[in-house]
């Protein structure tokens, strides 16, 4: 979210909530394998592995861009 | 319920950890691995967990072959790490409705005295002996079959290493065990079989002078 809140404020929202959806997710993956690893276990102990975790966050993700992505263009193109 | 498990190998670049490893669990049993640090015990049981790449490992649950990469989403085998693994930020009894659904098995966590008293507590405000009964209490009560144990009695107190032996042994009509911890004498306690990691082989132990013989004590 921190960086794609400055990839906003270099650009505009579209690519940002691009860079969320596509970029975000790996950013986020990575920075919790190197600050969290061994708290995937609490994941995987409860049956998630990995890949099922990067699927699931890819489209909640998605969920939250696609209308803040809608509302942003409307608000830009309003005003 | 049977886990097999054989070849298991595994080398760092050239350094071989261990080759040809062989392990058997079944219902009933907490097969202990004893070995000194760096010998590749934590490295052996994440290559059952499937969390670590073996240069070879074959599985056999209840003599069918199954890939590691299946045992987590089939959810066969739980495993306590040495590190903590519990979320820093949320309260004990946040992390408890997380792990079951069933009313019946939050009460068997919620009312346990230990836990009682620090409920309201954030994780990451928890002693280590605190955070390491939770979570061994938390992994044992997982409907796996069977449950590997990294040092599960790391920093506890005396009296919470009673309280999990207790627990440990209840469970064993329905679960399989694997244990690695330096506390020897506690793990001899409740342990049906005995191995030692040992030059990269696992050997059979049946008493502490074993341990000595093998250099894993002083004599």
């Amino acid at each position: 979210m921190a960086f794609t809140a400055v990839c906003a404020s270099f650009s505009n929202i579209i690519w940002a909530m691009l860079v969320f959806v596509f970029l975000g997710i790996f950013i986020g993956f990575w920075s919790f394998q190197i600050l969290h690893k061994s708290k995937w276990y609490f994941y995987h102990n409860l049956g998630l592995t990995k890949l099922k975790l990067f699927k699931t966050s890819f489209f909640i993700n998605l969920l939250v861009a696609i209308p803040l992505a809608f509302v942003a263009t409307v608000l830009y193109i309003l005003f | 319920m049977e886990l097999a498990i054989s070849n298991a190998t595994k080398f760092f670049g050239k350094k071989s950890i261990f080759k040809d490893v062989s392990l058997t669990l079944k219902t009933g049993e907490i097969v202990a691995i004893f070995g000194r640090n760096g010998c590749g015990k934590s490295t052996l049981l994440k290559m059952i967990f499937g969390k670590m790449k073996g240069n070879s490992i074959n599985i056999l649950y209840n003599n069918e072959v199954i890939k590691p990469s299946e045992i987590i989403k089939e959810q066969i085998v739980s495993y306590l790490p040495q590190e903590s693994f519990l979320p820093k930020n949320l309260k004990v009894r946040d992390i408890i409705p997380i792990y079951f659904s069933e009313e019946k098995k939050q009460d068997r966590i919620f009312y346990d005295p230990f836990i009682a008293k620090i409920s309201n507590t954030v994780t990451g405000k928890l002693s280590l002996g605190e955070l390491r009964y939770f979570e061994v209490l938390l992994i044992a009560q997982m409907d796996h079959q069977f449950m590997m144990l990294d040092e599960p009695f790391s920093m506890l107190e005396p009296i919470y290493k009673d309280k999990v032996k207790e627990l440990l042994i209840s469970l064993l009509d329905f679960k399989g065990i694997i244990i690695t911890d330096h506390y020897y004498n506690d793990v001899f306690e409740i342990s049906t079989n005995n191995k030692l990691m040992h030059d990269g082989k696992l050997y059979n132990i049946d008493t502490v002078n074993d341990l000595k013989d093998f250099g894993y004590l002083r004599k």
